[in-house]
């Protein structure tokens, strides 16, 4: 999808993006099916036809896509397995800490973003040898 | 972190000038600031712009249209207790409500990076809400990732 946002003004035929991501066609085609009855993406028919982007890249999060497919998830409730077993009970506290980062993460990243980091030098600086002897 | 007065000019048509806040701004700003958080934090300000008046590491910048106040931003030059380099920390930012998505904010944190930039500082840090999505947002938009360091907490039993 991100493929398809990042060439705008282009209709792109599931053959080619399957080609070009070396997945199965008729899985993507579910995918991109899903994401045109969220109105995120349309589709035409015919030669030069094809699947193409047509949400807001600014305002479409990774978090928007991937709770389309990822039903019940993250727990929002915070729950607590309430099974009485203490051990549990803080097992399940440290994994609802984990869904609310990726959550908030998910949630903060939108399209647009992604496709604007591909374009600029990347950023990542490898925690140094020294630093991290420090902590 | 004393730089030019810089003016961005948006489509031709509403000029955006950020600017670093002086005395004069004082009272403007502790006012948008109540607006924008809800709440009134007149003696932070003080405090701030005292500190301003001697500080090289401090940065505090108004972004004004039309010599309205329309947005702030609030950063500094430092190192922090862990043994990282200095760095530049983004402490606050702020847009009035009705301006919002009309570039101020980007103006604002533009001019904050070039002078992070100019003072030699390798990195920019922040720590905001983990769920204030639109904040967050903005900041990725800008290159800004999760970092090397998490914030961690205690809630303290005071009986």
């Amino acid at each position: 999808m991100i493929e398809l946002a990042s060439r705008p003004d282009e209709y792109i035929p599931a053959q080619e993006l399957a080609k070009l991501y070396q997945i199965s066609q008729s899985h993507l085609v579910r995918i991109l099916h899903a994401l045109t009855r969220a109105n995120i993406v349309t589709s035409a028919r015919g030669p030069g036809g094809g699947f193409a982007f047509c949400g807001n890249a600014k305002r479409v999060t990774l978090y928007d896509i991937i709770s389309l497919f990822e039903t019940g998830w993250p727990n929002e409730e915070g729950d607590n397995m309430q099974t009485g077993n203490p051990l549990a009970g803080e097992l399940s506290r440290v994994l609802n800490e984990v869904d609310r980062i990726t959550s908030a993460t998910l949630r903060s990243v939108t399209v647009q973003t992604i496709i604007n980091s591909t374009r600029r030098p990347s950023p990542f600086r490898p925690i140094s040898k020294h630093l991290s002897q420090a902590l | 972190m004393k730089g030019a007065t810089r003016a961005y000019v948006r489509d031709g048509q509403r000029g955006i000038t950020v600017v670093e806040a002086d005395a004069a701004d004082l009272a403007e700003i502790i006012a948008l600031d109540a607006r924008i958080t809800g709440f009134s934090r007149a003696e932070f300000w003080k405090d701030l712009f005292r500190q301003l008046e001697t500080s090289k590491t401090l940065c505090v910048l108004v972004a004004k249209s039309s010599g309205k106040m329309i947005g702030y931003a609030l950063g500094e030059v430092r190192s922090w207790p862990v043994r990282a380099p200095a760095c530049g920390w983004l402490y606050a930012i702020g847009i009035e409500k009705e301006y919002r998505l009309h570039k101020f904010a980007s103006a604002l944190m533009t001019e904050l990076i070039s002078r992070f930039k100019k003072s030699g500082v390798g990195a920019i840090r922040t720590v905001i809400d983990v769920d204030d999505s639109l904040l967050m947002s903005f900041l990725r938009s800008f290159g800004m990732t999760a970092g090397p360091f998490v914030e961690l907490e205690l809630t303290l039993d005071r009986s």
